[in-house]
């Protein structure tokens, strides 16, 4: 027991003399939400239903000697299933979700953290009515910067974290009006199927307020989750709403990085 | 200065408002009879065409709608005003029925006699079927004599070598695609590619790029690709009739623009315009045509395709258990290789 302590002594000592420590904090969750979908382009209906996500998202800071500024980056998997009105026909949903940014951290007062910045989002996957037999399936494609703010407020014993973004510009696809996919797939004709996007042509909200807490030693959250989006382009109309409750994980993960690369000495044969 | 962020807010709120949802009809028998007009007047593809007035349509049919007293008479009434596009493609499905409109091929006579292709003659019983394919050699082996009666029923490639090899012999092939009413477009694609020589420039194709009636977009060349591993390079007759129709009608469009093949039969039946889906607010489903397909010289085959010589089924040939478009077709194949 003594010569395992003095081990571990003495690796501390040497990491922190050879190398510096960058902490990433992650945030994992499952999420489940109600779910408001509307394509034009498979329906004239709105549908409603049901959907479930999985999110991480981690951010770590630019390096070891500077904290205030953060780099973001993070995946999910939004999952959809929902109904027309009539309930005679439902439509299913499946778009990933990739995304990295920066934030720079200002502490508004004690215990009162906002963080702004600006992320990067790619938005990829499909829309499925089955019972449209010729028309069965719409592409989800899209590609948004968009300004991030997040706010940490922990005070009392009590963490809450807040986080709103908005897309602002980008790119995103909407098939032409009347086109099917035979045409521009088997004839690749893509001709107005990429928009550049802004406010006037896509508009959204994506929020989540996360409570943090602490079980036995481990870090969990529950919050609540809203994403808002809608776009039109071709004259056609596309909405995608999602709220609901998600409960998540928080660790961190360490990364050990040399305090000065020019300081390991090379070996030369000769 | 001071009034910039009014501006900005302003600005926003002013792009906010360019995308207002698009409205749902009310589900009672007017929405729906309005969603179903509203979707066939927004993006139904042949209403300038076929010179349809589209409101007077619609205006008639409203003033009927008080006779209607449930949804079985809805769906007729739907079914009746939705028959006035004189179109296979469009079609209104509910839990009980599917409304259609056949008179493409009702109206005429099919030139086609199912018993008589798989009579002694021709087929017999020891045909060969694989896929959707039913094929045999007739007149002494001379010729191959192939029935395709759906392009839902597909085939392999492996299926079409076997078949091209058990024609080796034949001095030509007779492929039969009267009563096929479609299926999918990559099978009459992938069929008529075993008939090309080189790719080859067979036709057009057309979609609407916004509600107004003739919004469309230029026609964007369509190609048949060649198999030049698997290749038929010696006569094919297509036989055709009023029922061949959609894909059917695609692949006869091919098959025209194909150097070794020659069409016989009748008019097919059209379906030009590939369709697309959509819904009531009752939930009913409502099918119409959106993408006009044109052949090589951007004519529209929404009313069919002509043969290159048209042979009527002769009813003493019939009786004596003899198809008169096969033998006119046999006779066409024996003239070739003289």
């Amino acid at each position: 027991m003594k010569s395992t302590i003095t081990v571990l002594m003495w690796m501390g000592v040497l990491a922190s003399v050879c190398a510096q420590v960058v902490t990433t904090e992650h945030r994992l969750h499952l999420g489940f939400t109600n779910v408001s979908m509307r394509d034009s382009y498979l329906s004239s209906m709105p549908y409603e239903g049901v959907g479930m996500s999985f999110a991480h998202a981690a951010s770590r800071s630019v390096s070891p000697e500077n904290v205030r500024d953060l780099w973001l980056y993070g995946a999910a998997l939004h999952l959809g299933v929902a109904q027309n009105p009539a309930g005679s026909a439902g439509m299913q949903s499946i778009v990933g979700e990739m995304r990295g940014g920066y934030v720079r951290v200002f502490r508004l007062r004690q215990g009162l953290w906002i963080e702004p910045g600006l992320q990067l989002q790619m938005d990829a996957g499909a829309r499925n009515i089955a019972r449209n037999v010729n028309n069965p399936a719409n592409m989800v494609l899209s590609m948004d910067v968009r300004p991030i703010v997040r706010m940490l407020f922990d005070h009392y014993g009590l963490k809450l974290r807040m986080e709103v973004s908005s897309p602002l510009v980008g790119l995103m696809f909407v098939p032409d009006y009347g086109i099917g996919y035979y045409e521009m797939v088997s004839l690749s004709n893509w001709n107005r199927a990429f928009h550049l996007s802004s406010l006037h042509n896509r508009q959204g909200i994506t929020g989540r307020i996360d409570m943090d807490f602490t079980v036995l030693d481990r870090d969990y959250y529950v919050g609540f989750y809203h994403q808002a989006i809608q776009y039109k382009a071709n004259n056609l109309f596309f909405s995608d709403k999602q709220q609901g409750l998600v409960f998540g994980m928080r660790f961190e993960s360490l990364r050990l990085k040399p305090a000065n690369r020019n300081q390991i000495p090379s070996v030369k044969p000769y | 200065m001071k009034s910039h962020p009014l501006f900005i807010l302003s600005a926003v709120l002013l792009l906010s408002s360019c995308l207002q949802q698009p409205d749902v009809e009310s589900n009672d028998a007017e929405g729906n009879l309005h969603a179903a007009w509203r979707i066939i007047q927004e993006k139904y593809c042949y209403l300038s065409y076929k010179q349809i007035n589209w409101d007077s349509v619609y205006i008639a049919y409203t003033a009927q709608l008080d006779t209607v007293k449930d949804d079985y008479q809805l769906f007729d009434h739907m079914a009746s005003m939705l028959a006035e596009l004189k179109d296979g493609h469009v079609n209104l499905l509910s839990d009980f029925n599917r409304s259609r409109y056949w008179n493409w091929y009702t109206d005429y006579p099919l030139h086609f006699q199912e018993e008589l292709i798989y009579g002694s003659a021709y087929l017999g019983n020891r045909y060969r079927a694989v896929g959707g394919l039913r094929y045999e050699r007739i007149h002494g082996g001379q010729v191959g004599y192939v029935y395709y009666g759906s392009f839902s029923n597909g085939f392999t490639r492996d299926q079409i070598r076997e078949m091209l090899y058990y024609f080796r012999d034949c001095s030509g092939m007779i492929l039969d695609v009267r009563n096929n009413g479609g299926g999918s477009l990559s099978y009459s694609e992938t069929l008529a590619s075993y008939f090309m020589q080189t790719t080859t420039h067979t036709g057009y194709i057309q979609h609407k790029t916004g509600p107004s009636r003739d919004a469309f977009s230029e026609p964007t060349p369509t190609y048949t690709p060649t198999d030049t591993a698997l290749n038929w390079a010696k006569p094919v007759v297509v036989l055709t009739n009023r029922m061949s129709y959609s894909a059917t009608n695609d692949f006869v469009n091919r098959m025209k623009q194909a150097p070794y093949a020659w069409v016989l039969g009748d008019q097919t039946g059209g379906g030009g315009g590939m369709p697309m889906t959509d819904e009531l607010p009752n939930g009913w489903l409502l099918r119409y045509s959106a993408s006009p397909m044109l052949d090589v010289n951007k004519n529209h085959t929404e009313w069919g395709i002509e043969p290159d010589a048209y042979v009527e089924l002769n009813s003493l040939d019939v009786v004596r258990g003899i198809d008169s478009l096969i033998e006119a077709a046999v006779d066409y194949i024996a003239g070739s290789n003289k």
